[in-house]
Order: structure tokens, then C-alpha cells, then sequence
């Protein structure tokens, strides 16, 4: 009884409240305005400077920065600050052509000279220096930039469409303040009032842009909000527009109100069988016992029952969604007979024990990992390690084998290139017919770069250095006011968002 | 008078040194790779050298503490690794949306509380029987489950309050008090129960003695007796436990923060412990070790100032 008093005066007290504080539906807009778009991201946009946004929200940051190139919904390229664009014959000079008469929120004008001076900070700022280790100068040269490489390198270029081609205006580029409030060409403007740096970013229409016309909100609001829980109820409150679901979340949002869907591909979830000459689990060496690892994992079965609706079969590296993923090659990829008969003739017979690291990025695999490999005589160990310490020891070169997810960036060649480096590759190795392939890939004609790619994707199913198992996507909910439509690859602005039809 | 406030103040200011160094030097020894860790798992080598020599990271450990402490000093805390928001911008932004949440919560606990003490002391019988009950109920009850419970009501199902976020109390104290009331209602009557208790077993006592009688005996009312005399003695354990109280809902602000999503000082305290974020995690200490030394100054003045003889200790 008292229970039921106590509630009481909750719920008499939470509608005086609500009540004296003239809100509905939690102090916020009743009903969306068509102008403005509410959303949520989990993770914080870590900088706003040139050359120095590293992983978080890239919302804010390409839309409040033009990129050199755009890309679309499909992963296509498309002109922005470059026009056109063209590569010398032997694919080492790379010449843009700026589009005219662009200003940045400074008033300042955005032109080759400044262009030039971004991609130049970029090359030493610390989140895109790697990117742009095969150019060798900028040069401003009238209303063109020329980029001089060292070798041709097919990941330049969409490379140049993301955060690696921001473009900022000169005077920013080392200002302290840019860190937080950039100064950029973007559709959007950040409203530095309304913001509060870590919690939520407002950004205001940028009515001077060149493509403004194409950017159908005024005001953007993104929250970071890292449960999921409180993201959905923040969308079915009201308070936001859009946001990803879990799965099991999904039927709670009524079709009368919202729209669910699934978002392209966003991670490989895969092993990394990085230690490839054996020093710290000598089995490894051997291909054929790669190739058994790789052949252990029934991944339609992995996709129907593990966490429904977020995992998809996928045996090669590459994002489903590219042109280079091959449905075809699926067939075979399940064959633990094979693979015990590799084990057999590499002489590990009675199979073998490794270890593997656990954290909060591997719990959700880890039973199916080690399933599946027990399954072919291999023992998994795990070994817990503390999630901010995961990537310090795998490059410590402790571990043999792991898995990880590596989040695809909607452009093969850059992801052949990324999920080879860092800590997907401790131990240093590469070797010289990879090394063959991707200088191939680089110098291939936009023609026959779909057939490089195809080999590349070729020797990996046979070296068998990273074993894929899951291609990662999630769930989204969005307001019925609102259309929202997936996009290959890392984020694209605010392009995705359009007011809902009719 | 003045010898003594030097000491006590001298021996907090080496306080500050000791507790900031050891908080330093816990953190270096942690070894978190917090630049590998901004940049992402595929970034080059050459990448995470970079931003650790643009952090300072690759300094000495001592040159490093030094450069803080001196920037520290000068009023500076430093940006944070992964918002490079100021350390202490972040910190001014956050506290008073955890204080908010925990006043309200305080004030909100210490009336219902007091409203049921009184209530299950003065009329007994099944209503003291039920409220053991509801004692026990809301001490196994989770906060995440209230927490959720209560969104869904007021947020979801009527739409009356928000589910997430903060509106500060000088942009609207209408919206402020939406904002803050549903975190505040479930850290509330998650401690209800405590204080409740409390507040009906030190009344009980009360009531049973003979000032009370003899007060009855003189023609009193029953609620003069009970709000004028009664709880008013009772009400120094209560306090007591009231304090403690505090300081647990302080602490659960965290999950609090986490369910309404709000930007506050627990998150900002839980997130910089767990990335390594070194300049947020030196800020939350310093603030910590400020507070605390302030406080016990400011008690130490009090002692003095009324005990001559603790100005010589």
C-alpha cells in the first residue's frame, strides 16, 4: 500500500512538473519540425581539427567540413570541392579541379592555395599522416591542386571523400580553437551557443553553400548517447528522430510511428592469424592449419542464431556491399571434414591449444569460436585482458590469433590497405606477392581495378590470414517524419536524412 | 590563531602534491596505450608515435606531471584526450547536473521519507507492517529497474517528462525541473526506504517517552506533540543516516546519468578513469582532493574558533 502511496505522490509530483514546466512529451518540440533532424550517436566526436578526427562521430565533422570528393548511398564518388579530377598516365599525379566561388563560415574563399594547404596539415596530423604516406608534395596551381605521389595508391582517392580530404580554411588549420568549433566549408555551421561539447552538437544550415539545396534541414541536433537503451527511449519518447536499436528492440517500435531497417555492413568480425611464422603459436605457420581454421565456421549458422539480424555469412574480407564480395564464394566455406584432414597432414592430427585474448569486443563470438574450432581438436584458451589495454596487447605480439572488427570504409582498396596495418598486422609481416597485388591495385585502370581487387580477394581466401565470419551491420529507428537511407561505408554527414514523403 | 590555519593549510597543499603525484603516476603505471586508442585499431605506427609526441606522451613521466602541475597552476587543466573539450570547462558543465539530480533526490527523499516515518510511527499496525515490507522491497529493488520502470511511464507511455538529456536551471526552471525529476524521483525513492526506517524507529522511541506524556498530559495535540517535540529529537540519527544517504546517491549518480542519459560528473568520472583520459582523470582528482582538504579546513576554522584547545593540536 504504501508502495502504491509512494508512486503516488511520484506520479502526482511528476505531473505537476510537467505540468508547471509547460512540456509535453519532456520539454520537447511536440511534433518534429520538418526542419529540424534529432539524432544520436554513441560515440564523441574526439576533434574537430584538420587531420586530427580519429574514430567517433563523423556526423558533425563532415557536415560541417567539405570533403575534396563525395561519395553516395551506394559508395560512389561524386564531385564536392574537386570538381573534376584526373591521374597522369602512370597514375602518380593527381590533379583537381576546384570548384569556383565556395566560401568558408570565416568568409574566407575556398580555392586551390587553401586546398592545398589542408591536404599539406593533413600529412602530418595524426589520424590521416598514414593515409597520405605516398604523397610526396601539394602544389596550388591556379584553380587546380596537384598531388604528386610516390607510387600509385587506389586508396588516395576515396580516402579524399572522408575525413582524411577535409577541407579548413587556412587561418584554422592551427588555431586551438578549431579543435572545437572548425571553421570549414561545410552545409552546416556548429552552433557554439546551443552546443555542449561531449553531450550534444547543434549545427545550423550553412545558407551559402554551394549544395544547400540538398540539405533540407536547418537545424541538426546530435546527442551522444552511448546505451542503447536510452537511445530507444529517447526515439520512442519523442525526443529523438533517429537512432540504432538492438534487435530485440525493434518490435517496440510500431510501424505507425517509426521505421526499423538494417544498415549496410559495418564491420568484418573475423580471426587474425597474424602470427604467420610461428613464434608464438608455431602451428600458424603452416597454411594448411589456416586453412582449417577458416574452414571450422558454419557462418549461416553463426548469422541465423548468434544476435539475429546483426551478423551475415561472409567468408572473404571485404565489405558485402563492394563490388569484390562474391556471394559464389560462400559455397565451400563450411567443410570441417577438410579441415580436420588439413590438420592430419600438417602433422597436428590430435590438434593443438592457443590463446586468445577476451574482452568486451570478443565476449559475443566466443562461444561460437570456440565451438567450432574444439570442433577440429583446437582448443581456444581465453585470456581476459581489460578493453582499453586489447589493441597494447595484441601488438605486444602476445597473442597468435585474435578476433576483432574492422569497420569497413566503403572503399575496398582503403580497407585492403587498413585491415592490414595497426594492430591487424603486430607482428610486421607481408609478403612480396600481397605486396605485388595491392601495387597492382593502385595502378590499375578504374577498369581492371574490379579484376586486381578479385585477385587480392583471391589470396587471402588461400593464405587464409584473416578468417572472416561475420560481416557486422545493427538495427536503426527513425521517426515516420523522416527517411533515412542506409549508406556503404563509414558515416556521410547528415546526406542519409531527408524529410519523409508525402 | 593564524600559526595554526598556516599548518592546517600547509599540510593540505602537500596533500594536493602527494595525491595528484600518486594519482599521476597510477595512471602512467596503468599503461593504457591512449593514443593508439584515439587513433583506432588499423592506425600506422608512425600515426600513434605522432599524436603521442603532439600529447606529450612521450615524455618522462616526471616532466610530464611537471608540465601539468605547472599548466595546473596557472588555472589551466588541459583538454581532454578524446573530447578536447577543457578539462575544466567539462568539469563546470557536469557537476551541476549530478548536484541537481542529488538535491532534488536529497529533498524529495527527506519529505516522502519523513511523511511515511511519522505516518507508520504515529498510526501503527498494518501500515507499519506494510511499510517494513516496502523497506525491504525498495532496498533489493535495482535503481536501472526503477530507473527504466519510470522512463517508461512518464516518458514513454504519457509523454509527460523526458527520457534523456539536461536542461540547465539559468536556460529554463521549468525544463530544468523536468529534466532532473524523473532521475531524481528513482534515486529518491531508492532511498526512501533507509531514511524511513530510520525516521520511524527514532519516533517510536520518542513517543514512548515520558516528556511525551507528560506533554500529552498537559492538553498538547497529538501532531503538536509529534512535529513540534517528538521528531524534532528524533531527528538527529535521521540526519545521520540522511548524510550517508547523500553520499550512496552521489554515488549511484553514475547509473542515474547512464539510464537518462545525462552529461554528468559520474559519466565524465567513469569515462576518463576507463580510456585513460590523463588531463580529465587529474582534473576529477585535484577537484576531489581540493574539496576535501577545503572541508576539513574550513572545519578545523570552526574547532578553533570555538575550541580554543584544538587551535593547538
Amino acid at each position: 500500500m504504501h508502495h502504491v502511496r509512494t508512486f503516488g505522490t511520484a506520479a502526482i509530483l511528476v505531473v505537476a512538473v510537467a505540468t508547471a514546466s509547460g512540456c509535453s512529451g519532456g520539454g520537447n518540440t511536440p511534433a518534429t519540425a520538418p526542419d529540424r533532424l534529432r539524432i544520436s550517436v554513441t560515440t564523441t566526436p574526439n576533434s574537430f581539427q584538420v587531420g586530427a578526427w580519429s574514430g567517433g562521430d563523423a556526423v558533425t565533422y563532415l557536415s560541417m567540413y567539405d570533403t575534396i570528393f563525395l561519395r553516395n548511398a551506394n559508395g560512389e564518388l561524386e564531385p564536392s570541392i574537386a570538381e573534376e579530377w584526373s591521374y597522369s598516365e602512370d597514375n602518380t599525379q593527381l590533379t583537381l579541379d576546384i570548384r569556383p566561388d565556395m566560401e568558408f563560415s570565416d568568409g574566407s574563399p575556398v580555392d586551390a592555395a587553401a586546398v592545398a594547404a589542408s591536404l599539406e596539415f593533413a600529412r602530418s596530423g595524426p589520424a590521416t599522416a598514414s593515409n597520405l604516406d605516398n604523397v610526396t608534395s601539394v602544389e596550388a596551381d591556379g584553380e587546380q591542386v596537384v598531388i604528386d605521389l610516390s607510387q600509385p595508391d587506389a586508396s588516395l582517392v576515396p580516402a579524399l571523400a572522408g575525413v582524411v580530404g577535409v577541407v579548413g580554411a587556412p587561418d584554422s588549420l592551427e588555431s586551438e580553437d578549431a579543435v572545437l568549433n572548425p571553421v570549414g566549408s561545410g552545409a552546416y555551421v556548429l552552433d557554439t551557443a546551443a552546443t555542449t561539447a561531449g553531450s550534444v552538437y547543434v549545427m545550423q544550415k550553412n545558407e551559402d553553400h554551394w549544395n544547400a539545396d540538398s540539405y533540407p534541414f536547418d537545424t541538426v541536433e546530435v546527442r551522444i548517447i552511448p546505451d542503447p537503451a536510452a537511445v530507444q527511449n529517447a526515439i520512442l519518447s519523442g525526443q529523438l528522430d533517429f537512432g540504432a536499436i538492438t534487435a530485440d528492440a525493434e518490435t517496440q517500435f510500431s510501424p505507425s510511428q517509426f521505421s526499423t531497417g538494417t544498415f549496410a555492413p559495418v564491420a568484418l568480425g573475423a580471426l587474425w592469424i597474424a602470427d604467420r611464422e610461428g613464434t608464438v603459436v608455431p602451428q600458424l605457420a603452416d597454411e594448411r592449419v589456416r586453412q582449417a581454421i577458416a574452414l571450422a565456421f558454419d557462418r549461416e549458422q553463426i548469422a541465423t542464431n548468434l544476435d539475429p539480424g546483426r551478423n551475415n555469412a561472409t567468408n572473404q574480407i571485404f565489405n558485402p556491399d563492394g563490388d569484390t564480395w562474391d556471394e559464389g564464394l560462400l559455397d565451400g566455406s563450411y567443410d570441417p571434414d577438410r579441415a580436420r584432414e588439413l590438420l592430419e597432414e600438417a602433422g597436428y592430427g590430435d590438434g593443438f591449444a592457443l590463446t586468445m585474448p577476451s574482452s568486451v569486443i570478443t565476449t559475443a563470438y566466443e562461444s561460437v569460436i570456440t565451438s567450432s574450432l574444439a570442433d577440429i581438436a583446437i582448443t581456444v584458451n581465453w585470456e581476459t585482458v581489460p578493453v582499453q589495454n586489447y589493441y597494447a596487447q595484441i601488438l605486444a605480439k602476445n597473442y597468435g590469433m585474435f578476433f576483432g572488427q574492422y569497420g569497413f570504409t566503403g572503399f575496398d582498396p582503403q580497407d585492403v590497405k587498413r585491415m592490414t596495418s595497426g594492430i591487424f598486422n603486430p607482428f610486421q609481416l607481408s609478403e612480396p606477392q600481397f605486396q605485388q597485388l595491392t601495387t597492382a591495385v593502385g595502378a590499375a585502370s578504374p577498369d581492371d581495378q574490379s579484376d586486381a581487387l578479385g585477385d587480392v580477394n583471391q589470396f587471402f581466401l588461400q593464405q587464409n590470414w584473416i578468417a572472416p565470419i561475420t560481416a557486422v551491420t545493427g538495427k536503426y529507428a527513425v521517426s515516420n517524419d523522416f527517411k533515412y537511407t542506409p549508406q556503404t561505408g563509414t558515416a556521410n554527414g547528415v546526406r542519409p536524412f531527408a524529410p519523409a514523403e508525402g | 590563531m593564524v600559526v595554526f590555519l598556516a599548518k592546517r593549510a600547509g599540510a593540505g597543499i602537500v596533500l594536493v602534491f602527494v595525491v595528484t603525484f600518486l594519482a599521476f603516476l597510477l595512471t602512467y603505471g596503468a599503461d593504457i596505450p591512449v593514443a593508439r586508442n584515439i587513433l583506432g585499431p588499423s592506425a600506422a605506427e608512425s600515426d600513434v608515435a605522432l599524436l603521442e609526441a603532439r600529447l606529450g606522451l612521450d615524455q618522462p613521466v616526471l616532466v610530464q606531471y611537471w608540465s601539468w602541475l605547472t599548466s595546473a597552476f596557472g588555472g589551466d587543466l588541459g583538454r581532454s584526450y578524446f573530447t578536447s573539450e577543457p578539462v575544466s570547462a567539462a568539469m563546470a558543465s557536469r557537476l551541476p547536473v549530478t548536484m541537481s539530480v542529488v538535491v532534488v533526490g536529497c529533498a524529495l527523499m527527506l519529505v516522502i521519507s519523513c511523511v511515511l516515518g511519522v505516518w507508520s510511527a504515529v498510526r501503527g499496525g498494518w501500515l507499519d507492517t506494510v511499510l517494513q515490507w516496502v523497506t525491504t522491497l525498495t532496498y533489493v529493488l535495482p535503481t536501472i529497474v526503477l530507473g527504466i520502470v519510470m522512463v517508461f511511464v512518464f516518458a514513454i507511455w504519457l509523454r509527460v517528462l523526458p527520457a534523456i538529456g539536461y536542461t540547465s536551471l539559468t536556460e529554463s526552471p521549468g525544463l530544468w525541473l523536468a529534466s532532473v525529476i524523473l532521475p531524481a524521483l528513482v534515486l529518491a525513492i531508492h532511498g526512501v526506504a533507509g531514511l524511513a526506517a530510520q525516521v520511524r524507529g527514532s519516533l517510536v522511541d520518542e513517543l514512548g517517552k515520558e516528556y511525551v506524556r507528560t506533554l500529552r498530559s498537559r492538553g498538547l495535540s497529538e501532531p503538536s506533540i509529534v512535529l513540534k517535540h517528538a521528531l524534532r529529537n528524533a531527528a538527529s540519527p535521521a540526519l545521520t543516516v540522511f548524510s550517508i544517504q547523500f553520499i550512496t546517491l552521489f554515488g549511484s549518480s553514475l547509473f542515474i546519468e547512464k539510464i537518462f542519459a545525462l552529461p554528468g560528473y559520474g559519466t565524465y568520472t567513469y569515462n576518463s578513469v576507463v580510456q585513460g583520459d590523463l588531463p580529465a582523470m587529474m582534473g576529477v582528482t585535484l577537484f576531489s582532493v581540493l574539496l576535501v582538504v577545503v572541508i576539513n579546513l574550513l572545519v578545523d576554522i570552526a574547532n578553533g574558533w570555538v575550541n580554543p584547545k584544538a587551535r593547538v593540536a
